[in-house]
Formats: C-alpha cells, sequence, structure tokens
C-alpha cells in the first residue's frame, strides 16, 4: 500500500496554508520518569503532616510571582527568596491529637480541631530549618532542624528523634515545580483574576489555592481543602505570611 | 538500579509524552482555543495514564491510545462548556478575517472553517495539521485505513476549497 505521507502536495495548497498555524503558542511541560522507588515531599501534601502541608502551600503560593512579571527577573526573585528569606506564616489548621506518640504532634483531620500556629521556616545553606508553634495549652512547639525533630511542651523537651527534614530544592523555579508535580501525580494550575494570580493543585484527598496579588508582589494567603462527607471542607487557611522577620521567641 | 515494570511503563508513557509534547499541545490548543486549558488536559492526561502504571504495558499502541485519549478529552471539555454564541457559518467570513494577527483570530477562523466539515474530516485534518501526524499514523490513531485517512483529508481540504472558491476568498 502507498503510505505517501505527503499529501499535502496533491491538496490545495492555498487551504492548507489557511490552516497552518502561525501563532501557535508553546508549552514548558517536562515529562520524565520519576527516579525509582522515589519519596516525594508531594506525598506529604496530604491528611496529616502539618510541617509540610504549611510549606507546599506557601512555596506554591510564592511561585505565582512567576507569571506576573519578566520570567527572568522573577526566576532570579524566586530563587533569592527560597535560598536567604525566613518566613512567618500564621495558620489555622483543623488538628487532632497524634495518637503514635513518634509521630508529630498533630494530625490535619476534616473533623479535627480549629488550632491557629505559626511555621517559622529559614533557609540556612542547604538546611531548611522549621519551627511549629502551637497556640495550645502546653505552649506546645515542633522543631525540625533538617537532622532532627524535637518536640517541647511548656517549656520542655519531651520528644526528639532523627529527621531529614523538609527539601524545598524542587520549588526553586517554576520549571522545576511544574516537572515535580507531574511526577508526582499533582495537578497544576495558574490562573489570573484582575490583580490576582490562583496557583492551585490538586491531589487525590486535598487541593490548595493560593492567592498572589500581581502589584504588591506578595502571597496574601493559600487555603487547603478537600471533599469530606459530601461537603467542600478547609482543613488549613493559611492567615498572614511575613517574609524577612526574625524568628519569634 | 533494576526497574520495575510499573518504573519502565512509567518510563516509556513519560518518553513518550515528551517526544510528542509539541504535537499534542498545538492540536489541544487548536480543539480548545486556549493555551492554558491546553497545558491543562495535557497534564491530566499524563496524570490518568501514569496511574494505570503496570496496565500500560497491555495498550500495544500507546501512541494512538494518547492522542485517541486527548481527542476525547478535548471533546469532553468542549460540551461541558456552557453554550456560548454560535460559531459563525462561512457565509459572512470576509477576506480581511482571512489575514488573522494573533492566536485567538487564527483559532476563530479555523474553528470557523472546521465547523464546515464533518467531524471525521476535521478530526483527521487537525491530527494532520496541527498533531503533525503522517497517515499511517493517523490511520492507526483513527483505527481506520490507510486510504481512509487520506481521502478523509482531501475531501475536507476540497470542500473548503470550493466554499471558499464560491465566496470568493481564495
Amino acid at each position: 500500500m502507498n503510505a505517501n505521507n505527503n499529501l499535502d502536495s496533491f491538496s490545495d495548497i492555498r487551504v492548507v496554508n489557511l490552516l497552518t498555524p502561525r501563532f501557535a503558542p508553546t508549552t514548558s511541560l517536562e515529562f520524565k520518569a520519576p527516579a525509582p522507588r522515589r519519596r516525594t515531599l508531594w506525598q506529604v501534601v496530604r491528611i496529616g503532616a502539618v510541617a509540610a502541608m504549611v510549606a507546599v502551600a506557601v512555596i506554591i503560593g510564592i511561585s505565582g510571582v512567576q507569571t506576573s512579571t519578566a520570567r527572568e527577573g522573577v526566576e532570579r526573585a524566586i530563587t533569592q527568596l527560597l535560598e536567604s528569606d525566613s518566613y512567618l506564616i500564621r495558620f489555622t489548621a483543623n488538628v487532632t491529637e497524634s495518637k503514635r506518640t513518634q509521630d508529630e504532634l498533630y494530625n490535619i483531620e476534616f473533623e479535627g480541631v480549629p488550632t491557629q500556629g505559626i511555621v517559622e521556616i529559614r533557609k540556612e545553606g542547604s538546611k531548611v530549618k522549621m519551627a511549629i508553634k502551637w497556640q495550645d495549652k502546653a505552649r506546645s512547639m515542633e522543631l525540625y532542624d533538617g537532622e532532627s525533630y524535637q518536640r517541647y511542651q511548656n517549656g520542655q523537651l519531651v520528644l526528639e528523634r532523627p529527621d531529614g527534614g523538609i527539601d524545598l530544592t524542587p520549588f526553586a523555579t517554576i520549571d522545576k515545580l511544574k516537572e515535580y508535580a507531574l511526577l508526582t501525580g499533582v495537578l497544576l494550575k495558574f490562573r489570573e483574576e484582575g490583580d490576582m494570580i490562583l496557583v492551585s493543585t490538586r491531589g487525590d484527598k486535598v487541593g490548595i489555592v493560593a492567592r498572589f496579588s500581581k502589584s504588591e508582589s506578595r502571597l496574601l494567603g493559600a487555603e487547603c481543602s478537600g471533599l469530606y462527607n459530601g461537603q467542600q471542607v478547609t482543613v488549613l487557611t493559611i492567615n498572614q505570611i511575613d517574609f524577612d522577620v526574625l524568628p519569634t521567641e | 538500579m533494576k526497574l520495575t515494570t510499573e518504573e519502565k511503563q512509567l518510563t516509556r508513557l513519560a518518553e513518550l509524552m515528551q517526544s510528542e509534547r509539541d504535537n499534542l499541545f498545538r492540536y489541544a490548543c487548536y480543539r480548545l482555543g486556549s493555551a492554558a486549558e491546553a497545558d491543562d488536559v495535557i497534564q491530566d492526561l499524563y496524570l490518568r495514564l501514569s496511574k494505570q502504571k503496570a496496565r500500560l504495558a497491555e495498550i500495544g499502541d500507546l501512541r494512538g491510545y494518547i492522542y485517541r485519549s486527548l481527542s476525547n478529552s478535548c471533546t469532553s471539555i468542549l460540551r461541558s462548556r456552557r453554550p456560548l454564541a454560535p460559531i459563525q457559518t462561512l457565509d459572512t467570513l470576509s477576506s480581511e478575517e482571512l489575514a488573522t494577527t494573533d492566536f485567538e483570530q487564527e483559532y476563530r477562523l479555523i474553528e470557523r472553517l472546521m465547523a464546515h466539515l464533518p467531524d471525521e474530516q476535521s478530526e483527521v485534518i487537525r491530527l494532520r495539521i496541527y498533531g503533525g501526524q503522517k497517515f499511517d499514523e493517523i490511520a492507526s490513531i483513527c483505527n481506520i485505513p490507510l486510504t481512509t485517512a487520506k481521502s478523509r483529508f482531501r475531501y475536507g481540504i476540497d470542500k473548503l476549497r470550493e466554499a471558499l472558491e464560491e465566496r470568493g476568498l481564495i
């Protein structure tokens, strides 16, 4: 059988030219197979892991700046932000106490009790240090210094165990973020609504929506929510984010 | 490190999606009229397929399967859109509208031209011109004989030529 694939030459070239795209947009999507048996940060973006969930919600939000101004300048800004800045994030999460003592203090659950907390993230060299300070009766504090996890209650160290901390490097650029999302099964969308850029993810159980102001060049807030008993329930709200702040006491 | 069957299939899928990325994206763009939606539908497709893992091995023509799935996804999105103003026919098309200056105008023009054709002809033309597929590949994607793929393309182009000539547009 004649498998001539150049039938266009037998067709009316004027019509073919009319149909041929001249203004086709381009895409930056990258598809790469995951490294074998790789454990990913997205796996902890689920009901349960408070620190990772807050960090990812904020980092995804920060990445919204990408679409607001020139790409190179913004990428530099994001890189600088991730490499040298500290963040202080005030949040409210629906939490229940973990049943296993070696786990983190609280799990985020749909039916949990709304509890306020502050996450401090500081990057020191290649390490990301993080502290969660809970506004609970025991004034609980959880520390991640890249090597260990420590829990303090009423000012006393009550638990310490090795912990590798959280790797934020996959979020250094928007391309890395998109690539990471694709590798790990998370749909990432960017939408503009007036001055607002909405960055959203959709995972298996919960999704994150972050709001970014173009004119103010800053993240306004983020929410994590999912379907529970047929209703959309917000399990985590980022109330306020401050950059370049000194650690709280 | 030795790859598991699932990892091999995911690697195969990722390599295929990467090599076909621009064609898939352009096809979706000119079906949906939106680069953002095209990005989304392709990401969604990749995620859906990657969740099938080992089952991917059972799909003989994965390439054709990807294009068929993308076509179906685009059709679903177009159906789910709220009814908009009907696509204008070629009767009101002016020669000025043939000289497009951006993607949006170009998409609207192409949509109008495609609307003049039966679905099976427009699909072959889209796969050929926007998806960059060869006729034997189109035949495989559409599950039709090679001669049918070619004739659908030719009949579609001829139909458009006649319509445009009748209206003095070419």
